[in-house]
C-alpha cells in the first residue's frame, strides 16, 4: 500500500515535473522567439527607419538649345529626341514622349524639363526643316512660332553602389489601384487579409505542385518576399525559411499593410538595363513604357506585375510573346478576384505589349564621367553619390561627344591603314572639346577604348606640346616685336650651360628672315628660338604661368619649341584664352547638383581670369589664322572648312607626339595622338591630328557661327615696307602690306630705306621707284 | 675762247652726269636687310655664336636673303555686324529672360541665361555688361570687373552703351571701396 503511494506519488511527481518542464520549455521557447522577434524588429525598423534604399546619384548632359536658323539636320534631332527616350507615334502625338517625323516637319509632344535653372511644362512642338537646318519652330496648341527650344538633358550615367541597382522611388498614393490589384492578384492576392503568412496559399502552393509533379506555384506573401530579398541571402535553407517566416510575421506587426506593399512595390526586382538591375516599380513604369506610374494602364501595369515572378524571362524587350501570355494570367487572376470584368479582359488579352524603344544606356562618354568623378570628390563622398539620389547636371554635350569620339577613332584606323607599320605601335589619341567663352568641357576622349584603358590622356597623360606651345612664346614675345618684325632663320649654335644646341627647322625652310606672322604661320623653329632667345625664358615662363600651365615651372630654351611636358586639357584651356578676348576661363564639367527633391545643393559659374590683353589674343588670332590660311594648316580647306578658323599644329621630335588645336569664336577642340610608350607615329600633326579635327567639326555645324572675331579697339592696322619692317612711306616703299599692330606699339619710324633726308637720294630713289614701274 | 668755255661746260655737265650715274647705280645694288629692331639680349647666361662651330652642324644651301611675309587674312563679318543671324536673335531671347531674372534679384538664374547667351553669340556685348551686373549683384568684384572689360571691348562702337558700361565700371569701383 504505502509501495503504491509511493509509486502514485512518484507518479504524480513526474507528471508534474513533465509539466512544469513544459511549461518552462513554452515559457523559454516565448522568450526565445521574442526575443529573436525582438531583435528581428531591431533590424528591420534600423534598415525601414533610416534610409530605405541607396538611390544612384543620376550624371545628365548639359540641355539642348534649338532655334530657328540653326544648322541642324532632321536626322540628327530624330537621333536627339530616341537618345531622350521619346517614341514615334502613329498618328498625332496625343502624350509626352510621342513624335512623329513626316517629310520635313517632326511634331513632338515634348517631355517636361526641369533642372534647377530650366523649367518648362511638356508642350507639343512642331519642329520644321529646310535645307538642313531649322526654319521654324511652332506651338502646336496656339501655333505661336518660338525663338528658342530647351531640350532636356540626357541621362549619362549612374553613380552606383556595389548593388548596382536603379531606383526611382514612388508612394503607395501614386500607384494606380489597377497596377495595385494586379500585382496583388500576381502575387498575393490574400495579402489584405493574412498576417504575413498565408496558410491557405501554401496549403493551395503544395496542392498545385504535387498534382502538377513541379514547382509551379510558390506560396509567398508579399511580406515573406520583402523579407527574403531585404534581409536574407538567397540560399535554400530550412533555417533561411524558418527566419524568412519569423521576420514577416514581425514586419507585420511593425507595420500597416500600406507601408509594406509601399515598400514592396519600391524593393522588387523588375529586370536588367545594361548591368544595372531595375528595382522598384516606379523604376520599371519609366524602363517599359516611359511614363511615371501614374500613368500606367491597365494592361501596362499587368505586364509588369507578370513580371515579378520571372523578370528577365517575361520581359517585353526579350520575348513579347511571352510576355503577352504572362500578361494574360495576370489580368485572369485579376478577374477571379474580381478586380476586373470578364469584359475588359476580353478587350485586353489581344493587344500585344509595345515597351518604351529605349536607346541603350551604358558608360556613354567614360573618360568625361571618370574627369566629372574626380572633380565631384570634393564635394561628395562616393557612398553619398551611391545612395543619395543626386541629379548632377554637367557641361557634356552627347552629340558633340558623339563625334568627338567618332572622329578619333576614324581618324586612327585612316592612319594605320596609311600606315602598316603603325599597327605595330599601340595608336592612341585623346580630343577635348571646349567652349573658349566660358570653360564647358564639351566632350572629352581621353583614349580609344576605355573597356581596354581607362587611362584618360586628356586629363592625366604628361606630353610634349612641340610647335603647339609657339603661340604663347609669340604672346610673350610682342611687347618687343611685332607680327611684322622680321625673326632670323639663319641657323645658330647655341650654348646653353656649355653645352651646344642647334636647333632645327621642320622642314628646311629657306630664307634668312621671315616676319613673326610667317614664324608663326609656317611653324618655323629657327626664328621661334631667335626670337625666345631675345625676348628671354622668364618672360616666357611668366606667360605660360598666366596661361594656367601648371605641369612645368622652369623654361629652358627647348621650351620655346615645346620640349617640356603639358596636360593636354591645360593646353585646351590655355588656348581658350586666345578665342576670349584673352580671358582664361576655368575648366567646368560640372554645372549643378539637385537633391533628390529638385533643391539646388551646388552649382560652378564660368570663372575667368586675365591671361593676355584682348589686343594681344586678336594678334595672336590674327597669326593663327594665317597657320590654317596659308601656313602648316593649310590642308583644312581640302576638308571643306572654309570659314575663319584659327589653329595650330605641333609635331615633337621622332614624330612622337601629333596635335592640333582649332578654334573658333564657338568652339575649341585639341586633338592629340601618339602611343603611351612614346614610340614614333610616323606622321605630323597636320597629317594626324588635323583630319581628326576636320571631321568633328564638320560633323557639328550647329556648334560653329562662321563669324570671325571682334577687333578690340587698342588694334590698329598699319601699312608697312616689306623689306625693312618700319612703316611704309606712301608711294616710296616698292612693296608693302598691311599688319595689325598694337596701338601703342606700332612701328615708330618711317622706312628710312626708301625715305631719306638725302634730298639727292630721294630724287634717286624717285626716278628708280618711276622706272620700276 | 668761247668754245673752250662751252667745251669746259660740257665736261662739267658730263661729270656731274657720271656722278649722278655712280650715285644711282650704288643705290641700285641690294642692300643687307636687317631686322625691324634687335631687342635688348636676354641676360640668361646663354652664349651663342652666330658662325657654325660645332662640328655636327649641318652645312645649310644658300638661304634667299629677301624676308618671307605673310598677309593677314580677312574673312566674314564679326557677328555684331550681321544683326539678322539667328544665333544672335537666339541669344537675345536669352538675353531678355536674363535681365527678367536680374530684375527679380535672382543673380544665379540671370548668369546661367547669360553663360548660354554668350555661347550663341559671343561677339554681343550686352550679355558681357549683364553678367558683371549679375556678378556685382552677388558681390563678387573681380568677376564684375572681368565682364565689364569684355563689355567694352564688344560695346565699343555702340554709343549709348559705351557709356552705360563706364558708368557701371565706377558703380564697380564704388562698391569695392566700401
Amino acid at each position: 500500500m504505502k509501495k503504491k503511494k509511493r509509486k502514485k506519488r512518484n507518479k504524480n511527481k513526474f507528471r508534474s515535473w513533465i509539466a512544469l518542464s513544459a511549461l518552462l520549455l513554452l515559457i523559454f521557447s516565448l522568450v526565445t522567439v521574442s526575443i529573436y522577434c525582438f531583435g528581428l524588429s531591431m533590424e528591420i525598423d534600423k534598415r525601414f527607419s533610416g534610409r530605405r534604399w541607396s538611390i544612384p546619384s543620376k550624371v545628365y548632359s548639359d540641355t539642348l538649345l534649338l532655334y530657328p536658323g540653326q544648322q541642324f539636320d532632321q536626322s540628327a534631332i530624330l537621333t536627339k529626341l530616341s537618345r531622350l527616350g521619346y517614341r514615334p507615334s502613329s498618328g498625332k502625338p496625343g502624350q509626352m514622349g510621342e513624335y512623329v517625323s513626316t517629310g520635313n516637319t517632326i511634331t513632338v509632344f515634348l517631355h517636361n524639363l526641369e533642372t534647377p535653372f530650366s523649367k518648362r511644362s511638356g508642350i507639343p512642338v512642331r519642329m520644321v526643316f529646310r535645307n538642313k537646318q531649322i526654319d521654324a519652330i511652332l506651338d502646336v496648341t496656339s501655333g505661336q512660332p518660338l525663338p528658342l527650344l530647351e531640350l532636356e538633358p540626357e541621362e549619362i550615367m549612374l553613380f552606383f553602389g556595389s548593388d548596382r541597382e536603379r531606383r526611382q522611388l514612388v508612394s503607395i498614393a501614386q500607384v494606380p489601384k489597377h497596377v495595385i490589384h494586379a500585382i496583388l492578384a500576381a502575387e498575393d492576392t490574400r495579402f489584405f487579409s493574412h498576417r504575413g503568412m498565408d496558410v491557405r496559399g501554401i496549403l493551395r502552393a503544395v496542392f498545385i505542385n504535387v498534382k502538377s509533379f513541379a514547382l509551379k506555384q510558390g506560396g509567398s506573401t508579399i511580406t515573406q518576399q520583402l523579407a527574403k530579398n531585404y534581409f536574407l541571402t538567397p540560399e535554400r535553407k530550412f533555417t533561411r525559411k524558418i527566419k524568412e517566416l519569423f521576420m514577416s510575421i514581425t514586419m507585420e506587426f511593425m507595420y500597416e499593410k500600406e507601408e509594406i506593399l509601399e515598400i514592396y512595390l519600391n524593393e522588387i526586382y523588375l529586370g536588367q538595363k545594361s548591368g544595372s538591375g531595375i528595382n522598384g516599380i516606379g523604376e520599371a513604369s519609366f524602363f517599359y513604357f516611359d511614363k511615371p506610374v501614374e500613368n500606367l494602364t491597365l494592361a501596362e501595369g499587368a505586364a509588369i506585375a507578370g513580371l515579378i515572378r520571372a523578370p528577365n524571362r517575361y520581359s517585353p524587350y526579350i520575348n513579347k510573346e511571352l510576355c503577352r501570355q504572362r500578361r494574360n494570367q495576370v489580368l485572369e487572376a485579376m478577374v477571379k478576384n474580381e478586380w476586373l470584368d470578364e469584359s475588359q479582359r476580353q478587350k485586353l488579352i489581344a493587344t500585344p505589349v509595345e515597351p518604351a524603344v529605349n536607346a541603350i544606356h551604358g558608360s556613354r562618354a567614360p573618360y568625361f564621367m571618370d574627369y566629372l568623378s574626380t572633380q565631384l570628390q570634393a564635394l561628395y563622398s562616393p557612398q553619398a553619390l551611391e545612395s543619395l539620389g543626386l541629379s548632377i547636371y554637367t557641361t557634356l554635350d552627347s552629340d558633340v561627344q558623339k563625334a568627338a569620339e567618332e572622329a578619333l577613332e576614324k581618324g586612327l584606323v585612316r592612319l594605320e591603314k596609311s600606315n602598316p607599320a603603325l599597327l605595330k605601335t599601340k595608336l592612341q589619341g585623346a580630343v577635348i572639346v571646349m567652349q573658349p567663352r566660358t570653360g564647358y568641357i564639351l566632350a572629352m576622349v581621353g583614349g580609344r577604348d576605355y573597356s581596354k584603358s581607362q587611362f584618360n590622356r586628356a586629363v592625366q597623360a604628361l606630353r610634349q606640346p612641340g610647335s603647339a606651345f609657339k603661340p604663347f612664346v609669340f604672346t610673350a614675345g610682342l611687347d618687343v616685336y611685332t607680327p611684322a618684325s622680321l625673326l632670323s632663320n639663319i641657323p645658330k649654335t647655341y650654348y646653353i650651360d656649355g653645352k651646344p644646341w642647334s636647333p632645327k627647322n621642320y622642314a628646311p625652310f629657306s630664307r634668312e628672315y621671315v616676319t613673326m606672322r610667317t614664324a608663326l604661320a609656317h611653324s618655323i623653329n629657327l626664328a621661334t628660338v631667335d626670337l625666345a632667345m631675345n625676348i628671354g625664358m622668364d618672360r616666357i615662363m611668366e606667360t605660360a604661368k598666366d596661361f594656367g600651365f601648371t605641369s612645368f615651372d622652369r623654361m629652358y630654351p627647348s621650351g620655346a619649341l615645346g620640349g617640356m611636358d603639358v596636360i593636354p586639357l591645360e593646353l585646351a584651356r590655355a588656348y581658350c584664352a586666345f578665342a576670349s578676348d584673352g580671358m582664361l576661363p576655368f575648366p567646368l564639367s560640372m554645372k549643378e547638383v539637385a537633391d533628390e527633391n529638385g533643391e539646388l545643393l551646388d552649382k560652378r559659374h564660368v570663372k575667368i581670369t586675365r591671361a593676355v590683353s584682348p589686343e594681344k589674343a586678336f594678334i595672336i588670332n590674327s597669326m593663327l589664322q594665317s597657320v590654317v590660311e596659308q601656313g602648316t594648316a593649310e590642308s583644312l580647306k581640302f576638308y571643306g572648312i572654309t570659314y575663319p578658323v584659327c589653329g595650330k599644329t605641333g609635331t615633337t621630335n621622332d614624330n612622337r607626339d601629333a596635335w592640333f588645336v582649332g578654334f573658333t569664336p564657338d568652339i575649341l577642340a585639341l586633338v592629340w595622338v601618339g602611343a603611351d610608350d612614346g614610340k614614333t607615329i610616323y606622321a605630323s600633326g597636320a597629317r594626324a591630328a588635323l583630319p581628326i579635327w576636320a571631321d568633328l567639326i564638320s560633323a557639328l555645324p550647329q556648334y560653329v557661327s562662321k563669324n570671325s572675331f571682334t577687333k578690340p579697339p587698342g588694334v590698329v592696322k598699319r601699312t608697312f615696307c616689306l623689306q625693312t619692317g618700319q612703316l611704309a612711306v606712301p608711294g616710296k616703299c616698292p612693296n608693302t602690306q598691311e599688319e595689325y599692330f598694337l596701338e601703342n606699339h606700332t612701328p615708330s619710324e618711317y622706312c628710312t630705306e626708301h625715305q631719306t633726308t638725302n634730298p639727292l637720294k630721294q630724287v634717286i630713289d624717285d626716278i628708280k621707284n618711276l622706272f620700276k614701274r | 675762247m668761247i668754245s673752250k668755255t662751252c667745251s669746259n661746260d660740257k665736261s662739267y655737265g658730263r661729270i656731274f652726269f657720271v656722278c649722278v650715274l655712280l650715285v644711282s647705280l650704288l643705290s641700285c645694288t641690294p642692300k643687307i636687310i636687317r631686322p625691324s629692331k634687335e631687342p635688348q639680349r636676354s641676360p640668361v647666361p646663354i652664349q651663342e655664336t652666330s658662325k657654325p662651330a660645332a662640328k655636327d652642324t649641318p652645312v645649310y644651301k644658300p638661304m634667299d636673303k629677301k624676308p618671307m611675309v605673310t598677309k593677314p587674312v580677312e574673312k566674314d563679318v564679326p557677328s555684331a555686324e550681321n544683326p539678322q543671324s539667328p544665333r544672335l536673335l537666339a541669344s537675345l531671347q536669352l538675353t531678355g529672360q536674363a535681365r527678367q531674372h536680374l530684375e527679380e534679384g535672382d543673380a544665379d538664374n540671370a548668369i546661367r541665361s547669360l553663360e548660354r547667351a554668350v555661347v550663341l553669340d559671343p561677339s554681343n556685348g550686352q550679355n558681357y555688361y549683364y553678367l558683371s551686373e549679375a556678378w556685382l549683384q552677388k558681390g563678387n568684384i573681380d568677376q564684375a570687373l572681368k565682364f565689364n572689360e569684355l563689355a567694352e571691348i564688344h560695346l565699343a562702337n555702340q554709343s549709348r552703351w559705351g557709356a552705360m558700361v563706364i558708368e557701371q565700371k565706377h558703380r564697380i569701383l564704388d562698391q569695392s571701396e566700401r
